[in-house]
């Protein structure tokens, strides 16, 4: 079985480093973007099975990103989590209305990411 | 018919009188107000007929002579020319039209013919024939046909009286010398008294009488003094009196001068009988005897000597006709002499028999006696004669009887002016009688009318609502009305004779009294008004305004004084009201203007002076449009208009403009002023300036609008922040963990205790993070709770599954105490609530070394309280206060297990006051610490709650008004509970008054929220009204209106208040 592809888009290059180095040991492949436009890009040629979507960043914020994806029919398959400091209700809902399928906040447990991920990918 | 005529000078006397009473009877109906008659001129008739009859008396007792007669007949003339004017102006009265004159004229002419045809017979005839027959004729007929115009039941008799009148004209036919034709009729007087027996006159004086009683009755029944049972006792008795009186009158009367007459008819006989003895005993006798008796004495000197004493003797009385001597010859009576001379006719010659001498002379011849033969005729004449007897000395025999002749004519003419005296004594008595009655009944109608206008006069006064009274010059009250009395609380009765002491307290009588002497001391009285303080019977004082006036009595000088009372206590308080009133409004901080009902400016208040800078003349008459500055639309005003004229209150803003041409804001609520029949007559408008106010508003919401602008900064600066803060974190904790879990390689052992540390650390600063943004965001407000139904049980469940292993490992008992009913749902946010008493528990667990740690809750009615108390170390008192502030702890000799962050309580409690709940703790050193907070329970009224910010959210986007209107139900405490029922009935009612499908009810525990979107004050109180009025008939159709009571308040966003809990408030009247 071939490796999971895993796109992982946060401006946070160690952050991005970090989840990389996790990830990897867990034996996904990783491919990254530091901001919205390149994410989109980057998710849109290499269709990764999941995408890891920081909500701020730069040129395109994470909620438009993930509303252009998921709203697209070509893309709207691949499984977003929400990958964010910022935990209002507010935040959480609009998360659901851009069509995230999952939402984590910073700082993050390792554990819970990857059991998520691994739950997203099983569908 | 002998006796009659001997009584004729009574008889004219009665007659006369009958006319008099006629007269007089007249004169009492000259105020008759239904037969408007001209009783007047029958009055005059009677009066003057009724002389006309007296001074008969006079020509029967005194004798006639033709000046006399002249008199006579010219009374009688006027008689009937005055009864004539009568008939002519009741035929005036009855046709409308006066009768001509030309009907009188040729019977004037008639009338003095008469003159010329037989001098005063012939003026006697015409004049009673043409004169006084037809008017007394005409005058009853045209009585009896005014009767038969007349419709009171009185008519009667005035048709009656008319009857009496005719049948007297009747009577005016039958006169004493009537011309020759009539002669041998009844129309003549002799020839009725031969028929009848009786004079004419008694039947004309029995006529006149019954016309005069006719009269009298009328007169008693239109007086009312008869009533349909016909007299009152009173009256009758009063008739009968005077009719017996009368009756005794005239028989006394015609007693009287019979008695009289007869004793001078006595004392005439006498005299003649006395003059025939002396004339006897003059006569020489023996001459006497010389007389043969025969023609042959004539021219002897006896015979002549004789005569001439005879004749002399005649001679010398005057009412003698005849002297003469007679012998009883043979059975036969002659004449011996007489006083006539030889050649007279009369004379008798000596021989002559005396024919007509009666048996009864012939006896009385011889009874040697002087005697009267009274009242015979023979051929000389009728007579009343004394004879005496001249007696021979010698003798003693009879030689001669002397005679002496006495015309009847004189004779009665003596007998009846003797009589003259004792008619007179009855008609003075008559005059007497008559003045006496005239006296008595004017008398009686003064009394009657005395009483009769007191009676009104009581009347009068006492339909006078205010207390009257009147008293005289002593000061004694003489009368009062019932006001007056029932003021006093005393009869009416008793207050007669009472003075002012009596019935007022000295301070008051004495200057009451004061006044009342001052008046009676003025020469001509006069009048005083003036205030005073008068206690009433229940001792409450009266202001009254007192008017006393003097009055005079009948002689002119001042009798008394009378007096009103006027009640202005109510007026006066009325004035002192308005005077506060007025005082109010001129001092009022408020403007206040009055118009006319076309808007015209009658009144300001001097604040309008103060602030818009006009003069109080300068506003008066003028528009306040003059104020006006150009800022609001002419539909603004447009508004104003129509909501006063239709009668409505109208409240709003103006923009205005002074005087000197600055502007400044006032509120104003502007309201008709109506009259009774609901008509406009004015309008107030009552104005605040509110320039300032508005200033400070505007500031506020400045101010407002930056905070907001502020307070989202801070949201976005603290989001900014927690996103800075916690990226590193992240990188570094997940670096850590990457290194801890082998990812990069292996690592001894005490690489991984430093790493753990280093990552333990990390989490704990993550959870000052969290607190930290935690209890910012709860101070600022900026906490979203996710509320929803919860169900307590599970939550406590939980709760507990997730700390009962820690508690072991410290070996603590965690303790639940559920209770066993069902409990309502909690509208929580779970997970805030859940890390509330994860704070608790977990304080609890860390501050108790021994024991155990309960949890327990207990249902009240608006909430549920929870208690989490342990068996630690407890809270020393001066700590209490401090306990839920921010990074205090306490006791931190607790070892293992998490640090905490020291703001754990401060968020707990921030919290739960954002749930509406309470939270505070009981504890004491050693005595282990309690933890007591409560949640409110579930009910619809959070929804509403959302519901008011969500509306309040939209009018400050669209920038309109949003109005709330809170409806608190009040009940007393004979209600247990509302049913369930009649909340919803009364949220229908409040439903069906909204008539925009906008516009909301919301029900809370004993209140209704109603919010109006787009809705301002003016509107909102107009439907807070309808709805206010649908509620109470509501109420009271189901007899609630005294058990219960809705209270409204009213609050507008955003002029009132600017969030939910501010209109909430403001609504509630809190």
């Amino acid at each position: 079985m071939s490796k999971a592809k895993l796109l992982i888009i946060d401006d946070e290059s160690d952050l991005v480093e970090m989840l990389s180095l996790r990830l990897e040991a867990n034996d996904y492949q990783v491919i990254s973007a530091s901001d919205g436009q390149d994410g989109l890009d980057k998710a849109r040629s290499e269709l990764p099975d999941l995408i890891i979507l920081d909500v701020m960043l730069p040129k395109i914020d994470g909620y438009k990103v993930c509303r252009m994806l998921k709203f697209d029919e070509k893309y709207k398959q691949i499984p977003v989590i929400l990958f964010t400091a910022r935990t209002q209700a507010s935040d959480i809902k609009l998360g659901a209305d851009v069509g995230a399928d999952a939402y984590i906040t910073k700082p993050f447990e390792p554990d819970i990411l990857l059991d998520k991920v691994a739950q997203l990918l099983k569908k | 018919m002998e006796f009659l005529k001997s009584q004729m000078d009574y008889i004219f006397f009665i007659y006369g009188m009958s006319f008099f009473i006629l007269a007089s009877s007249s004169l009492l109906l000259i105020r008759d107000q239904k037969v408007k008659l001209p009783w007047f001129w029958l009055g005059l008739f009677g009066f003057t007929h009724a002389l006309n009859e007296w001074l008969d008396i006079f020509s029967i007792s005194v004798g006639d002579n033709p000046v006399f007669g002249m008199l006579r007949l010219t009374v009688i003339l006027l008689s009937f020319v005055f009864l004539a004017e009568f008939s002519w102006l009741s035929f005036l009265a009855l046709k409308g039209r006066p009768l001509s004159q030309w009907f009188f004229i040729p019977w004037l002419l008639l009338v003095y013919s008469g003159w010329y045809f037989g001098k005063d017979s012939g003026l006697n005839f015409t004049c009673r024939y043409f004169l006084g027959f037809v008017s007394s004729f005409s005058a009853g007929i045209i009585l009896y046909l005014h009767a038969l115009k007349l419709k009171n039941p009185q008519r009667r008799l005035i048709a009656t009286l008319g009857l009496f009148i005719g049948a007297y004209s009747f009577t005016q036919l039958i006169i004493s010398s009537p011309p020759a034709l009539l002669n041998n009729t009844l129309l003549n007087q002799d020839n009725f008294i031969r028929f009848f027996g009786f004079p004419v006159q008694l039947l004309r004086a029995a006529l006149i009488m019954c016309a005069a009683f006719t009269i009298l009755t009328y007169w008693y029944l239109s007086q009312g003094l008869l009533n349909s049972s016909g007299l009152g006792k009173k009256e009758r008795r009063r008739v009968l009196l005077i009719g017996s009186a009368y009756l005794i009158l005239a028989i006394s009367g015609c007693l009287i001068t019979q008695k009289i007459g007869a004793y001078f008819r006595q004392s005439n006989v006498d005299e003649l009988s006395a003059k025939a003895n002396t004339v006897s005993a003059a006569v020489n006798f023996r001459r006497v005897e010389t007389l043969t008796a025969s023609a042959a004495d004539i021219g002897t000197p006896d015979y002549e000597r004789l005569k001439e004493q005879l004749k002399a003797i005649n001679e010398a009385n005057v009412d003698l006709t005849y002297v003469y001597l007679m012998r009883f010859d043979n059975g036969r009576i002659v004449f011996l002499a007489d006083s006539e001379p030889d050649s007279s006719a009369n004379s008798s010659t000596p021989g002559q028999v005396y024919e007509e001498a009666s048996p009864e002379l012939k006896a009385k011849f011889l009874s040697r006696r002087t005697f009267i033969v009274d009242a015979y005729t023979d051929r000389w004449g009728s007579w009343i004669s004394a004879f005496a007897p001249v007696v021979d000395l010698r003798n003693n025999k009879i030689v001669a009887l002397i005679g002496m002749d006495m015309d009847v004519n004189i004779w009665q003419q003596k007998m009846f002016l003797h009589r003259l005296l004792g008619i007179l004594i009855s008609f003075c008595m008559f005059i007497l009688f008559f003045v006496f009655f005239v006296i008595s009944r004017i008398n009686r109608a003064s009394n009657e009318r005395i009483a009769v206008s007191q009676k009104h006069l009581q009347t009068l006064i006492d339909n006078i609502p205010s207390p009257v009274f009147y008293k005289n010059t002593q000061g004694a009250y003489l009368g009062c009305n019932f006001a007056f009395a029932q003021f006093f609380g005393l009869d009416k009765k008793a207050v007669i004779g009472k003075n002012q002491f009596d019935l007022n307290p000295p301070g008051i009588a004495e200057i009451n009294y004061k006044i009342d002497m001052k008046l009676f001391s003025l020469p001509n009285g006069g009048t005083k008004i003036y205030e005073s303080e008068i206690l009433d019977a229940q001792g409450i004082k009266h202001i009254m305004l007192l008017n006393k006036s003097t009055y005079p009595g009948p002689d002119g000088k001042i009798a008394g004084l009378v007096g009103v009372m006027q009640d202005i206590t109510e007026r006066k308080n009325r004035e002192i009201r308005l005077l506060a009133l007025n005082r109010a409004v001129e001092q009022s901080p408020a403007v206040v203007v009055i118009t006319d009902k076309d808007g015209n400016i009658t009144y300001v208040n001097p604040k309008f002076v103060q602030l818009t800078g006009y003069g109080y003349q300068e506003a008066i008459g003028k528009n306040p449009r003059i104020l006006r500055s150009e800022e609001q639309p002419r539909e603004f005003y447009k508004n104003l208009w129509d909501t006063i004229l239709a009668g409505g209150q109208w409240r709003g803003e103006f923009h205005n403009k002074r005087k000197d041409g600055s502007l400044y804001w006032e509120s104003a609520s502007i309201s008709p002023v109506k009259d009774s029949k609901g008509v406009i007559t004015n309008f107030i408008a009552v104005k605040e300036d509110i320039t300032e106010r508005k200033r400070i508003l505007e500031e506020l919401k400045q101010k407002n609008t930056a905070l907001e602008k502020l307070d989202q900064l801070k949201s976005d600066f603290v989001s900014m922040v927690s996103h800075e803060l916690r990226t590193p974190l992240s990188i570094t904790k997940e670096g850590i963990s990457l290194v801890l879990d082998g990812v990069t390689g292996s690592i001894n052992p005490k690489q991984g205790k430093i790493l753990t540390t280093s990552k333990n650390n990390i989490d704990r600063l993550a959870r000052i993070i969290n607190s930290l943004l935690d209890i910012s965001k709860i101070e600022s407000g900026r906490v979203e709770l996710k509320k929803k139904n919860v169900d307590f049980r599970g939550l406590i469940k939980n709760v507990f599954a997730a700390f009962e292993n820690k508690a072991k490992e410290k070996g603590l008992e965690l303790r639940i105490n559920l209770p066993k009913e069902q409990g309502p749902d909690l509208y929580i946010d779970e997970d805030r609530i859940i890390q509330v008493f994860t704070n608790l528990i977990g304080n609890a667990i860390k501050f108790t070394e021994r024991g155990h740690i309960d949890v327990s809750l207990a249902q009240k009615d608006e909430e549920v309280e929870f208690t989490i108390s342990d068996t630690g170390i407890g809270i020393a008192a001066e700590d209490l206060p401090k306990v839920f502030n921010k990074f205090l702890q306490f006791g931190r000799a607790a070892g293992a297990g998490e640090k905490g962050t020291g703001l754990g309580l401060s968020i707990a409690k921030g919290l739960i006051e954002l749930h509406r709940g309470r939270i505070w703790v009981e504890s004491g050193p050693g005595k282990g610490t309690k933890f007591i907070f409560t949640l409110p329970k579930y009910h619809e009224g959070q929804k509403a709650r959302e519901y008011i910010e969500d509306a309040i959210e939209e009018a400050n986007k669209a920038n309109t008004h949003l109005t709330s209107v809170i409806a608190t139900l009040a009940y007393s405490d004979k209600i247990k509970s509302i049913s369930e029922e009649l909340m919803r009935e009364m949220e229908k009612i409040i439903r069906s008054k909204l008539y925009r499908s906008k516009d909301l009810v919301l029900q809370y525990p004993k209140e209704f929220f109603i919010l109006m979107r787009d809705c301002g004050k003016n509107s909102g109180v107009m439907v807070q009204e309808r709805i206010e009025q649908a509620l109470r008939i509501y109420f009271e159709n189901n007899n609630l209106a005294n058990e219960m009571k809705l209270n409204f308040g009213l609050a507008v966003y955003p002029d009132e208040a600017i969030n939910y809990h501010g209109l909430v408030n403001k609504a509630r009247g809190v």
